[in-house]
């Protein structure tokens, strides 16, 4: 009888050990929940994407090119004119691939009329990264008067 | 049945609470690291497409809305404004400065933009644009 009792006893004590060691979780989980809600409220899946392009400093000196190193374009409105030849875009990157082939530091020089469009630009920058191009230059011509 | 009682005494109350808060918490890592906040544009553009490659978050935005009005992180500004908060920041030269433009504007007002950040020395431009996919790409 009295060893029944020494066991319930002994069973009390630990069971009481344990529940002192166990650690409330339930207050981190409120908290990680609450934080998951505001970041699933506030988050934006919207991806930024750009065409990225290293201006030249105003210091930079100028240096002169031989002429069948640099490649003239000029975007217009609906095509290019590469080397004063009118093409479209598929014919652009072709030609440029077989420049980028033949001379691998060409330059491209990409003349940009005040009228034309901005997304003629972007599109004449994307061409010249589709070609894998590093350098690349750019001209503004003034508006003729 | 004394076999059957035996076995449902055996089994005790199981708690969710602490698989939920780990679930809770991977969730959340996953949430911080991978979400973006909206950059202040000031203006709803339409971007041009382009070849694009992912874009620094961490930039100073500038936008122009289709009526060549110029956006400065998200205010309204003339081009003289511009170029003085641009001078105010000339410590943050090495940042990256994101342009999203109309794709129909003029391209001389995105050039006296350039103009600018090239006398300010702002050097490293992303021409924020939209994805070109692949069934445009064979247009």
């Amino acid at each position: 009888m009295k060893s029944l009792y020494y066991l319930y006893r002994k069973r009390k004590i630990v069971s009481r050990e344990t529940q002192r060691h166990e650690f409330d979780s339930s207050a981190v989980g409120d908290l990680a929940f609450l934080l998951l809600i505001f970041f699933i409220v506030t988050s934006s899946f919207i991806l930024r994407q750009g065409i990225f392009f290293t201006l030249p400093s105003k210091n930079a000196s100028s240096k002169l090119m031989r002429e069948p190193v640099v490649m003239n374009l000029y975007p217009t409105e609906k095509s290019f004119i590469l080397n004063n030849e009118a093409i479209d875009r598929d014919d652009l990157i072709r030609k440029l691939k077989k420049e980028k082939s033949i001379n691998k530091n060409f330059i491209l020089s990409i003349f940009m009329k005040p009228r034309i469009k901005y997304e003629r630009f972007v599109d004449a920058l994307s061409v010249s990264k589709e070609c894998k191009i590093r350098n690349v230059s750019l001209k503004y011509m003034e508006e003729e008067k | 049945m004394r076999k059957e009682r035996s076995f449902l005494k055996k089994l005790k109350m199981v708690s969710l609470g602490a698989s939920m808060a780990d679930m809770a918490l991977l969730l959340l890592v996953f949430f911080m690291a991978t979400t973006t906040t909206e950059p202040p544009k000031g203006v709803e553009v339409e971007v041009p497409r382009a070849k694009t490659v992912g874009a620094e978050q961490d930039s100073i935005y500038i936008s122009i809305s289709g009526r060549g009005n110029y956006y400065f992180e998200g205010m309204e500004v003339s081009l003289e404004e511009l170029k003085n908060r641009l001078l105010m920041r000339s410590g943050e030269r090495d940042r990256t400065v994101a342009i999203t433009a109309d794709r129909y504007l003029d391209y001389r007002v995105v050039a006296s933009l350039l103009e600018i950040l090239q006398e300010n020395e702002f050097l490293n431009i992303v021409f924020m644009s939209e994805p070109r996919d692949r069934g445009a790409l064979l247009q």
